[in-house]
C-alpha cells in the first residue's frame, strides 16, 4: 500500500488492518515519512522528525504482534506533538529560540499513554510560538501552511498538528488549547479535535502558559479516533475517564440511538452579526442534520457572555505575561514580536482586575451548570470566518465588519477555556471559499465519551468528502517556500 | 517594575476602576513604591512551580 492511499485511513481502519496483518507497521512507518518528506516542504508542520526511533518502534511492534501481543488499535499506529510537550530524549522546543537547547528526560504523561498503548511516534509538529498566539506564523520555524490552500493560515497555535491531519501525513496528533488552540486549527484545516474538561488530561511536561486556561488534547480526522486517543491518554480506572463509561468509547454507535433523546442547545450569543453567513449556515446545517435523527433543538441563552470574553482574555494575559515574564528579561532578542507584545499587554492588567475575572468565571461556570441541566450538548460554531491569508492582520466577518485576527478566531473558543467544559470540534461543511468550516460541540464536565459517540454517529451519518486535503509532491510545491525551519532528524 | 539591568521605564497607562478624586500625582509616587517592591517576588522560569498547589491522587499516572 502506498503512501498515498493510507493517507486518509484513521486509527480504527489502520488498527483493524494491522491487527488482522494486512498491513504491518513497518510499511506504515515507511509510508508516512515518504509522505512526510513530499508534502510537508510546502506545508511545514514538522519541526522534527525522528525516524530512526519510531523504525525502531515499528519493527518491535510488529515483532510483538506477531508473537500475539496485540496491545489495541493504536499498536503500530504512527502519530506526533505539538513540540510544546515533553518526549523523552527530543528536544522541546516550544516553537521558540529560547528553548531550543531543552531535552526532557521524561514523557509528558500524555505522550507516555500513547506510546504504552503502542503508538509510535514521527516527530514534533510546528506551532504558534511558545502557543501564545493563534497565528501559524512562526518567526524561528517558518509559517505553517493551510494543506486546503497553501496561501492561507491553519490557525494556531497547533497549527503543525492540524496541518499534518489535514495533509494525511498522519492520523493522531497532540495539541494544547488555552485560548482555542486545538480548536480553531481543527476548525480551519477540517479535522477534529478534542478539548477535554480542565484537568481530565495531564499537563504535566507541557510547557505551561497559562496555568489555569490549558488544556491538552487529541487531534485526529475522526471521532472515533479522537475516543481511541483519549482512552489512551487518561489514566485507566479513574473515576473522571469513566464518569460517562454508559456512553460507547471507541465503537461507531448507531446514530439513531445517539440522537433519539438529545437535547441540544444552540447559543445565540454565538450566532451574532460578526459570524459569516456561510459559516452559520453550514453549522445550522449541521444542526438541522442532528434534528432529522431525532435530537430536539432549542435557542438558549448564555448570562453575561460578554464579561465572560473579557475575564477569559483577563486571565489568559496575566497567567501568560506571569509565565513568560522571566524569557522577556533574560533574552528578549530571543522572542518573537507576537509573544514580546503579548507579555506586555498582561503586564498592565492590575491584580484587582485579574481577581474580578476569575468571579466572573465562577458565575459563568454556574451558568453553564445550570444551561446543562436542561440541554445535552450545545452546538456553535468555531470561528468567525475561515481560514484568512496567512500574512493577514485583520479579517472581513459577518456583517461586513472588519476585526483583527485574533477576534474572528477566539472569540467563540475561549469562553470554554474560561469555565474548562469538553468541547469537541468538528468539520462540518465547506465555506463559500471552498474552505473547512468547524462547528463546535460542548458537554457538560467530564463527558467526553457521550461527546465523541455524537461526534461519531454524526460523522458516519454525514461523512465530509474529502476528508484530506487533496496535497501530491506536485500540487505541495508552492511559490514561497522559503521558510527558515523545516524539520530536522533526531 | 524594572529589572535591574534594564532602563527605568515610565508609561502612562489607563487604570479602570480607580477612586473618584484619586491624586495622580501622589498615586504615581506610591505605585513606584510598590513597584520596586513587586522586584522582591523575583521572576521565575517558564517550568517551575504553577501559581497554585495541586494535589494528585496516589497512582494517578499508573496504569
Amino acid at each position: 500500500m502506498n503512501d498515498s492511499a493510507l493517507a486518509g485511513r484513521g486509527i480504527a481502519d489502520l488498527g483493524r488492518l494491522i491487527r488482522k496483518r494486512e498491513l504491518s507497521p513497518r510499511e506504515l512507518v515507511a509510508a508516512v515519512f515518504q509522505r512526510i518528506r513530499a508534502v510537508d516542504p510546502a506545508v511545514n508542520a514538522f519541526i522534527r522528525l525522528c525516524e530512526e526511533a519510531a523504525v525502531a518502534d515499528a519493527e518491535q511492534a510488529e515483532r510483538e504482534i506477531a508473537a500475539g501481543d496485540w496491545r489495541g488499535p493504536l499498536h503500530g499506529v504512527p502519530f506526533a506533538v505539538k513540540d510544546i510537550i515533553d518526549a523523552a530524549g527530543i528536544p522541546t522546543t516550544g516553537g521558540s529560540r529560547v528553548w531550543k537547547e531543552f531535552v526532557p528526560g521524561a514523557d509528558a504523561p500524555a505522550v507516555g499513554g500513547l506510546k504504552r498503548a503502542g503508538a509510535v511516534l514521527v516527530g514534533k509538529l510546528n506551532l504558534h510560538e511558545l502557543a501564545f498566539g493563534i497565528t501559524s506564523r512562526n518567526p524561528h520555524f517558518g509559517p505553517v501552511r493551510n494543506p486546503w490552500d497553501l496561501s492561507a493560515s491553519c490557525g494556531g497555535s497547533s497549527s503543525g498538528s492540524a496541518a499534518a491531519l489535514a495533509a494525511g501525513l498522519v492520523p493522531l496528533t497532540l495539541g494544547t488549547d488555552t485560548g482555542g488552540s486545538i480548536r480553531i486549527p481543527s476548525a480551519l484545516c477540517g479535522v477534529a479535535g478534542l478539548k477535554p474538561t480542565y484537568g481530565l488530561v495531564s499537563r504535566e511536561g507541557v510547557l505551561p502558559l497559562a496555568w489555569s486556561m490549558d488544556h491538552v488534547g487529541p487531534m485526529a480526522r475522526r471521532a472515533q479516533d479522537l475516543a481511541i486517543a483519549l482512552d489512551a491518554m487518561t489514566p485507566k480506572g479513574s473515576a473522571r475517564a469513566g464518569a460517562d463509561a454508559d456512553a460507547p468509547a471507541n465503537s461507531a454507535p448507531r446514530p439513531e440511538r445517539v440522537f433519539e433523546k438529545l437535547v441540544i442547545g444552540i447559543p445565540r450569543a454565538f450566532f451574532d452579526e460578526g459570524l459569516r453567513e456561510d459559516i452559520a449556515r453550514c453549522v445550522l446545517a449541521a444542526v438541522d442534520h442532528m434534528r432529522l435523527m431525532g435530537a430536539r433543538v432549542r435557542e438558549i441563552e448564555i448570562p453575561g457572555f460578554a464579561a465572560a470574553d473579557r475575564a477569559a482574555f483577563t486571565i489568559l494575559f496575566s497567567e501568560a505575561a506571569a509565565c513568560l515574564e522571566a524569557h522577556t528579561r533574560r533574552q528578549p532578542e530571543a522572542l518573537g514580536a507576537a509573544v514580546m507584545e503579548g507579555v506586555r499587554l498582561g503586564m498592565t492588567i492590575p491584580a484587582t482586575r485579574y481577581i474580578q475575572a476569575l468571579r466572573v468565571r465562577s458565575r459563568a461556570i454556574a451558568a453553564m451548570e445550570r444551561m446543562f441541566a436542561d440541554v445535552d450538548l450545545l452546538v456553535a460554531p468555531a470561528t468567525m470566518a475561515d481560514a484568512h491569508l496567512l500574512e493577514a492582520e485583520e479579517v472581513v466577518v459577518g456583517g461586513g465588519l472588519t476585526v483583527d485576527v485574533r477576534t474572528a478566531m477566539t472569540r467563540y473558543t475561549r469562553f470554554f477555556n474560561l469555565t474548562g467544559h469538553p468541547v469537541l470540534c468538528l468539520p462540518c461543511g465547506f465555506s463559500g471559499r471552498g474552505l473547512p468550516v468547524g462547528m463546535q460541540l460542548a458537554a457538560a464536565p467530564f463527558r467526553e465519551r457521550q461527546l465523541l459517540a455524537i461526534g461519531s454517529a454524526y460523522q458516519s451519518a454525514f461523512p465530509l468528502e474529502p476528508a484530506v486535503a487533496g496535497l501530491t509532491q506536485d500540487s505541495a510545491r508552492h511559490p514561497s517556500d522559503s521558510h527558515t525551519g523545516g524539520p530536522q532528524p533526531t | 517594575m524594572a529589572h535591574p539591568d534594564d532602563l527605568p521605564l515610565r508609561l502612562e497607562i489607563p487604570l479602570y476602576g480607580l477612586p473618584r478624586g484619586t491624586d495622580p500625582a501622589a498615586l504615581a509616587l506610591k505605585a513606584a513604591g510598590v513597584a520596586a517592591s513587586l522586584e522582591e517576588l523575583g521572576s521565575f522560569d517558564q517550568r517551575e512551580p504553577e501559581p497554585a498547589h495541586a494535589f494528585r491522587p496516589t497512582g494517578e499516572n499508573d496504569r
